[in-house]
This record gives structure tokens, sequence and C-alpha cells, in this order.
């Protein structure tokens, strides 16, 4: 039976689903029939009158269009400001209809691939938010969804894997991408910083000031002003660069019959890709990637959302020193969890290095343990729980397990937040 | 060495039981930690099937439980096994195993009756009284031979004395300790019996005593028993109560029958031989 390796793009105007198709090796926009050629879903939820129906995407318009239903949009931005909504007069949280919308988006590869078996799931939002990310693993709790085959990505990411995937010759230099939707004009770009090994891969992101609204390209002068708007935005952006590649994709590039100006300037010697749905096959072909011990991709990634330092802490295992590390840089900071114990010996305090990518200055992190009891050398063993609050803050959490039954643990807690 | 050692977070699901001291193991480290300062309580009996599943299954260490068994088989000294077993474990630094081997050096030289009374010492620093009693009492009733000196026996007796004191027996620990002045004629001994008596309301102090002290010197003793009495009356144990004093009648009712609980379990321990 088939799996769904899914990369699932939850945008405040869109959400678009992309499979990883085992067979071609390749990602697949998913649309929500087969009839329907476009793969993006309105992220609008209507509710039908005096039923408990709910309804996503074009069906939502529908149905609030004929009267028969309440709509609820822009659900990301209403769940970033816990906002409610209330249908019927009932009050709903942003987080409730964010679970209906994304319970009935995972309906659709079910019912259009014929399988539930969701073998990884990779969510994509513009940024990572926790608030967001707890609804996600709510959601996919209350479907029986396995944690550890959920994950989630920001759009510098998904860029970022759906580049790596393609051809080298592609990314070889410099890659760019031009997202255009209702939220902005967001440019990405991706540096391959060589003679590192392993490979550095960097996406900077960028969101342009001079971001408009879809609405101006209704009219022919609109659609001039556009053209000349994104025109400027690419000659800064890619003068003097040497772009391999230039992606175009969101809503305003569905068509990009407006913008001649500018495809005539990003044409010019670079090889130009136009289309909806990047996001969501960048996280299809990560869903694939997780589904592996080891990555398909032997870089480090760097952007927003990763971290940029490995952590680690100087330690003897088996009678020798060693480096161990607790989070390598490119991990996502959401999944870089470490959990290790140690026994102090001569020793109070516990020392973590942060060496950043490509530099050789390390700085150290300290905590003290002097609130722990005094016991003889040796004889305390404390667990040291490291998780990330964002790409630059670091949470230690360091407990008093005492030595076994000899000194019983205090149960003591240390935390401590970094700034990295 | 200085610094941290990482720990295997092997979860044991049935941890080593060290009858001697009560208690049970549940790392690699805790084994080495029990053999290095306990040496002196193994038996022979120690490198057993329990044990070699104990390393072997559950701290997962299948390597150490065959070259332990292949040694076993070879007939190797109990001294090399145990060294053997610190070494593959790690927690233990080079100069510590020298030093772990230097113990052993003294163990397999010294006679019978200093290695019994080292074990009996051993129970007396874990409260282990009755346990420590009947080892002292055991080399005191054995064979004279070539460690019982004056002094030998002057520590066993003061020993004895602590081991009854601990187990509230004044009247015997007064007897011992009297012996072991009287071989021993260490002061020191005298502000113990010192302390016993005012410990112990019902044991006289000796009239020889009184004599032998100045009232100077009994008056100094005095000040700092009392010192200590105040201080264990505001720590530890003391202050455990002193805490249920400022609880409501029916907290401190459950919380008096708790700590009668634990204390009755405690002496116990102190009392079984």
């Amino acid at each position: 039976m088939q799996e769904l390796l899914l990369g699932i793009d939850i945008c405040d105007d869109y959400s678009q689903i992309s499979y990883f198709d085992a067979q071609t090796l390749s990602a697949e926009n998913l649309g929500l029939t087969e009839e329907e050629s476009s793969c993006m879903v309105p992220t609008v939820i209507c509710k039908e009158k005096g039923t408990d129906s709910w309804f996503i995407g074009e069906e939502a318009y529908r149905c609030a269009l004929y009267g028969k239903g309440t709509m609820v949009d822009k659900l990301v931005k209403l769940a970033g400001k816990k906002g409610t909504a209330t249908i019927e007069g009932v009050k709903y949280t942003a987080d409730d209809l964010l679970r209906i919308f994304v319970r009935q988006m995972l309906a659709i590869p079910v019912s259009r691939l014929g399988t539930d078996c969701f073998s990884s799931l990779v969510f994509v939002f513009q940024d990572k938010n926790s608030g967001m990310m707890d609804t996600i693993i709510r959601v996919t709790d209350e479907l029986g969804i396995p944690r550890e085959r959920v994950h989630m990505a920001n759009h510098a990411e998904a860029y970022l894997f759906y580049v790596i995937s393609q051809k080298k010759e592609l990314w070889i230099n410099q890659s760019c991408l031009f997202d255009l939707s209702e939220s902005g004009l967001h440019y990405y770009e991706l540096n391959v910083i060589r003679g590192r090994r392993p490979q550095v891969v960097e996406v900077q992101h960028e969101e342009l000031e001079e971001g408009f609204s879809l609405e101006i390209l209704e009219t022919s002068a609109g659609k001039k002003l556009g053209d000349t708007i994104l025109s400027s935005c690419a000659e800064r952006l890619l003068q003097k660069k040497v772009m391999t590649s230039v992606f175009l994709t969101g809503k305003g590039f569905e068509d990009c019959q407006w913008a001649a100006g500018f495809l005539r300037f990003v044409c010019t010697k670079r090889r130009v890709f136009s289309g909806t749905g990047l996001f969501a096959r960048g996280g299809a072909y990560m869903a694939y990637d997780f589904t592996h011990e080891e990555t398909s991709y032997p870089y480090v990634c760097l952007c927003e959302g990763r971290l940029r330092s490995t952590i680690s802490m100087q330690v003897y295992h088996e009678g020798r020193e060693r480096q161990m590390i607790l989070a390598s840089a490119g991990s996502d900071w959401y999944e870089a969890k470490a959990a290790a114990s140690v026994i102090l010996d001569h020793t109070n305090v516990l020392e973590f290095l942060v060496t950043p990518v490509g530099s050789g200055r390390q700085t150290r992190l300290q905590i003290q343990l002097d609130e722990f009891p005094a016991r003889p050398n040796k004889t305390t063993k404390v667990e040291i729980i490291a998780a990330f609050l964002s790409d630059s803050k670091i949470s230690i959490r360091v407990i008093d397990r005492g030595f076994g039954e000899f000194f019983p643990s205090s149960g003591q807690v240390i935390r401590q937040d970094f700034q990295i | 060495m200085s610094g941290l050692i990482l720990c295997n977070d092997t979860k044991v699901k049935n941890p080593f039981p060290v009858a001697e001291l009560g208690i049970s193991l549940y790392s690699a480290e805790e084994l080495a930690y029990y053999i290095y300062n306990y040496v002196f309580l193994l038996e022979a009996d120690f490198i057993s099937e329990p044990l070699l599943y104990f390393i072997g299954t559950e701290l997962a260490m299948p390597r150490l439980e065959e070259k332990i068994r292949k040694w076993a088989a070879d007939q190797s000294d109990m001294a090399q096994i145990l060294y053997m077993i610190l070494q593959d474990i790690h927690y233990y630094s080079d100069a510590e195993l020298a030093a772990f081997k230097a113990q052993l050096e003294w163990m397999r030289r010294a006679n019978p009756s200093e290695r019994t009374k080292k074990k009996a010492d051993y129970l007396l620093q874990n409260r282990k009284y009755a346990a420590a009693i009947q080892l002292y009492d055991n080399i005191a009733q054995g064979e004279q031979d070539k460690g019982m000196t004056k002094e030998f026996m002057g520590a066993l007796c003061h020993n004895k004395g602590i081991a009854w004191a601990g187990l509230f027996e004044g009247e015997k620990a007064l007897d011992c300790l009297e012996k072991a002045y009287e071989l021993l004629e260490k002061e020191s001994i005298l502000k113990e019996i010192y302390f016993l008596c005012r410990m112990c309301g019902e044991v006289k102090l000796p009239e020889a005593m009184k004599l032998a002290v100045s009232a100077e010197e009994q008056f100094k003793w005095q000040e700092e028993y009392e010192t200590l009495y105040k201080h264990l009356q505001y720590s530890g144990k003391g202050r455990k109560v002193e805490a249920l004093w400022e609880k409501d009648s029916i907290r401190r009712k459950e919380g008096i029958q708790k700590l009668l609980t634990e204390w009755k379990k405690e002496y116990r321990e102190m009392a079984k031989s």
C-alpha cells in the first residue's frame, strides 16, 4: 500500500498539498479533486447553517456566497493573535477552526490517493510559531499519527529543500525565489558556501517593502505598475550576482503575463521556473527525507528556523575526552532537542560550547550547580535537557539525579535560557 | 581527570541488590562505586550469576560479562576480576585505580582478623551496628593471630562501643569504651565516654574517670556537648520533628506516624545482624 509523504503549506490566503511520488522520486501537487487542476485551496472555512458540516476552500466560498453558512478567513493570522470567531452564537477559537481546516486538508490526499497511511508529514508555514505548531500537533495526535512522523518547516527551509532536490546545475552558484502573494512580496536567496566540509547551503530571506496587493493586477495600469515594481526589485537584488536559476511562486505568479518586463530581465542568462506549490513540494521532499535514517542531503542547511551554531560539551566517555554534540548547526530549532546524563567530577559547573558555522570563535555558556546538595566527588549525576525556544535561544534544564540509593536525588532543577 | 563523565542511560529493570547496605544498584557507575568503596564487604561469592546477569543484561555490557566469565573460568583471583570490572566501567581515573590496587594488595597481605575488622568498620560506617558488633565479637572470640596487638584490640573495643551506642545500649557501650581506654589510653575516648553518659541519662560517669580528667576539661566537654545538642535539635532529624509542630493537628499526627515508621525501619536495619 502506498504511504503518504506529504508537504502541506498553510498560508493565510491559500494552502497547498504536495505528495512525494516514490516511483518517480519527485514531488507532485495535489488538487482538491481530480478534475481541479489548481492545487491552491483558499484558507477559509465555512459552517453550514443548522448543520454540523464544515467546508473549506472553494466550497466554503460557495456555501457563504449562497447564504448557506458563515465563513471565516485569514485563519493563520487569527491563530497568531489567538483570536476567536462567533458562528451561530457559538464562539470558536482560531485553534478550533484551524484544527477543522487541517483535518479537512488531510482528508484530501486520503481520498485522492486512496490511503490513510501517513508515513511522514511536513507542515510548512511562512514563519514557524509555536502556537501554530502546537495546534498541528494536536490535530495529528487526534488523527492518531505518531508524533515522530510530523515535522514543521518555514518557507525558507521548504524552498531550500525544494532547490537542493533539483539538478545541481540549477543551484551550483546562486538561486533565488520571488514569492508574491496577498501576504506580500518575499525574496529568498540561496547561496552555496564553498570550501567547507560538509558543504554549507544558506538561504537568506527578505520581505520586500515593495510588496503590493494582488488586487492592483486586475487593471492594466495596475499590471504595468506591478511589473515596474518587480523589475526594479529584480535589478536591485540580482545585479552582479551569478544567479543560476530564478523561481517564481505564489498567487501573483499563477499567470505571469502581466510581468513581461520583469520576466525579460530575469530570463537573461538565467533559467526561470514559475509555478505554484513550491513550498508544499519542498515540504514533500523533506517528508521523504525524514523517512530515511541518513539524510540524502549531505549539507549544513542554514536559514531562518535553523541553528547557525553547534552546541556541544566536553565529556569523558570510556576514559577518553570527547566532544558531545547536543545540537548541530543546520538543525531545525523546533526539533533540535537533546538529553544526556553526566557525573560531576571535581566540578560544579556545566560548560557548553557554541561554535558558529564557519567561525573558529567559540563562546562558552556556563551553568553553576552550587544549589545542588553537596556530596562526595563523583556522586552527583545530573540530567541535562536542552531544547530551543527559537533559532537563537536555547533553554537548558539540569536535574539533580543523585547517585542511586547511595545518595538519593534531591529532584532539584536549575533552568537557564541563553541567547546564542 | 576532572570534568564530566558521560553516563550510559540504560534503564535497569531489575537492580542488583546489596544486602549488606540494604540498597540496590542501578548503574555501572554505582557498581564501580560499590566495589571501590566497599571492597572489604565483598565475599568470594560476589562474582555470581546474578551479578553477571546484571552486568550483561541489565547494564547491557555483554562483553564485560563474557570477560568476567572467561577470567573466572581461568581461576583468576577475585581481586584481579574486580580491578578489571573497574577498568572497564571507566568511572575511576588511573590514579584512583592505582589506589584501589594498593588496597587490594593490602587485603592480600593482611591477616584474617585485620580483614574482618576492616569489614566490620565498613558496616559501622554504614550504621549496620548489629552486623558490625557480630564481626567484632567473631574476631575477639577467634584464634589470636599476629594482627591482634594491643592497639588493634583497643580499636576493636572502641568501635564496638560506638556500635552499641548507635543501638542506644548505653551500658554495653560504656563497658567497651572503658576497655578501649584501658588499652589505648586516649583522651578522645574519655570524651566519648563523657558524651555517652550525657546522652544516656541512666549511664553514670565512672568514678575513675571523674578523677582522671580535670574539672576544667570536663566543663569544656559539657559546653561542647550542649552546643552539639542544640545544633542537632535544629538540624537533620531534629528539624523534621520541629517542623511537625508547626503543622495543624491532623497533619502533625500523620507526620509523626510517618516519621516513626521511618525511624523504626531505620532502627531495624541498624539492629539487623
